[in-house]
């Protein structure tokens, strides 16, 4: 049986969501860290690079770097290549804003969690299956091993 | 968040529907961020003019707000695209690409927009003044006119600029509001008595990398600091890490003493920034350590008047190395001004190519196959690496003269 561990927190963006984890140590910027026609992981700085985060539960620390990071965001939802959810210590607008617009202009939901009461990056790590809802700020980490 | 009579009707559909669209988001911005009221905003800055940012979400998102009659009603000035209007053909740029780029740039002209395609609107077309609450993006600028000016806007980003200059209004949460303006962590310079010009990014770059979300006051700091290197300072912080804010005690507004500056808290850390964090802040920008050189780039943040200046001095009998691209970024209308002061043409003849519109962090310029780059720009530093696919040398505007007339590093 995996072990599952449930985490509370703020709901930010509603909506429920289920995906492989994909846990990136660093603060993360979507501009030239993703590519969002593919989704896959470019930032050179990131262990993550190479890797693929659509349809993934992307988890990281705080935002970073560039204010255009909601734009494309955006793109990665409208070429249906972002994260179904996301999770972090603290999301800043710049994360949470491709969010809000994806339901308002693509009828899109991706939930964001975030103020959970343990650090997601020590509870989570890549592969886990993770159910984000957004509605009640709840994670639920079904760990791999 | 508690709405006016006034927002109620704007939110319910009653002033249009590019007004209800605005308010949805904001209300729900309002709400995440616990903030209490809309308040008025003088100006925004948007950043999603840029189609390398927004790819065809960018034209859709504009044809909906413009079909829904959306208008901005607050001066709203706009980021530098992916294209320079008038050299993307000799940029290499895609044709097709350049097309969509344009078809953006026209619909956030449409809903009002102001065309300055720059990212340093502080310095012309929408300078605010102490006190103004904004609804900014632009990283550089968020930092430059909360720090520099005393100006308060939260780092904004693409879209949430847009609808808060349709609205003309901001959730009050973060910077609008002085407990959270507060410094947070002090950083004292130690042993250094000068800067130069090519410092205040490295100690930018530490700054953001290092501290995360804080808010650093700088105490100690050196005589000698100007636009050009607050400039600098502030585009490297907000690169590099989240750099929203700082204080320096004795120069920006908020912080006449130590004990303004950190609005009677105690800070969370005391840091020490003394030559040898310079050095090795200064090795981690750079990638390069040596070898031919094939671009050299200033001019991020666009460049000023003062900086294409002292270009034009520096290149006087000198020539950019065959094989070597010396590119140097600015807005249109600076373009223009230094065309109508012959610095356009001493520029040119020196083998410099002014780019404008854009720069080496919005246009896609993989087609060239640059290896090298040299620049004194901590921004370029941070970004080049993954847009263009370069090693970079992080030096001064000198170091970049150099390596350009000399072709290597």
């Amino acid at each position: 049986m995996p072990r599952e561990i449930a985490l509370r927190g703020r709901g930010l963006v509603p909506g429920r969501a289920e995906g492989e984890a994909l846990v990136s140590p660093l603060a993360f910027g979507f501009w030239h860290g993703i590519d969002p026609r593919t989704g896959e992981i470019v930032d050179e700085r990131n262990p993550l690079r190479g890797r693929n985060a659509a349809g993934k539960v992307l988890v990281f620390p705080y935002g970073r770097g560039s204010t255009g990071g909601s734009s494309v965001f955006l793109e990665a939802v409208r070429c249906g290549a972002a994260p179904c959810a996301i999770v972090n210590i603290e999301s800043e607008p710049i994360v949470t804003i491709g969010a809000l617009m994806a339901k308002e202009f693509y009828g899109k939901q991706i939930p964001i969690v975030d103020r959970l009461d343990r650090n997601p990056l020590e509870v989570i790590e890549s592969g886990d299956v993770v159910l984000v809802d957004g509605d009640r700020g709840e994670v639920v980490v079904l760990k791999r091993r | 968040m508690y709405l006016t009579k006034e927002e109620e009707a704007m939110l319910d559909g009653e002033r249009g529907e590019g007004l209800a669209i605005a308010m949805r988001i904001l209300a729900k911005v309002g709400d995440m961020y616990g903030a209490e009221r809309l308040i008025p905003i003088e100006s925004a800055h948007i950043v999603e003019s840029s189609y390398q940012l927004t790819g065809d979400s960018g034209i859709e998102v504009f044809d909906r707000l413009i079909e829904a009659g959306a208008r901005v009603s607050v001066p709203a000035t706009t980021d530098p695209c992916a294209i320079d209007f008038e050299r993307w053909r000799e940029l290499g740029i895609d044709e097709g690409y350049a097309h969509r780029q344009i078809k953006l740039a026209r619909r956030i002209v449409r809903i009002g927009c102001a065309p300055t395609w720059c990212c340093t609107p502080y310095l012309h077309a929408n300078v605010p003044k102490f006190g103004d609450q904004l609804a900014w993006s632009e990283s550089n600028a968020v930092a430059y006119v909360n720090s520099v000016i005393g100006a308060r806007t939260n780092r904004y980003c693409a879209y949430l600029d847009t609808m808060a200059a349709i609205a003309g209004r901001i959730p009050e949460f973060g910077l609008h509001l002085d407990e959270n303006r507060k410094g947070t962590v002090v950083v004292r310079m130690k042993g250094i008595s000068e800067l130069r010009d090519e410092d205040y990014p490295v100690l930018g770059y530490y700054l953001g990398s290092e501290l995360g979300n804080e808010i650093p006051v700088i105490v100690d700091m050196p005589k000698g600091a100007n636009p050009d290197r607050l400039k600098a300072l502030g585009a490297a912080g907000a690169a590099a890490g989240s750099l929203a804010m700082y204080h320096i005690v004795g120069l920006t507004p908020e912080a006449r003493t130590l004990e303004e500056a950190l609005g009677g808290d105690k800070p969370k850390d005391r840091l020490e920034f003394d030559k040898r964090t310079l050095e090795s802040t200064r090795e981690r920008m750079c990638s390069a350590s040596g070898g031919e050189v094939d671009l050299v780039a200033t001019g991020c943040p666009h460049a000023s008047l003062g900086q294409i200046q002292r270009l034009v001095r520096l290149m006087e009998g000198r020539r950019v190395k065959d094989g070597v691209e010396f590119w140097v970024s600015m807005s249109k209308y600076m373009e223009r001004l230094i065309g109508e002061m012959g610095y356009l043409d001493a520029l040119t003849a020196s083998g410099i190519r002014v780019i404008s519109d854009t720069c080496c962090n919005n246009a896609p310029l993989r087609q060239w196959g640059f290896k090298r780059m040299v620049t004194d720009s901590g921004k370029y530093a941070y970004y080049a690496p993954t847009n263009l696919g370069v090693e970079v040398a992080f030096t001064s505007l000198e170091g970049c003269v150099r390596a350009a007339v000399e072709g290597v590093l």
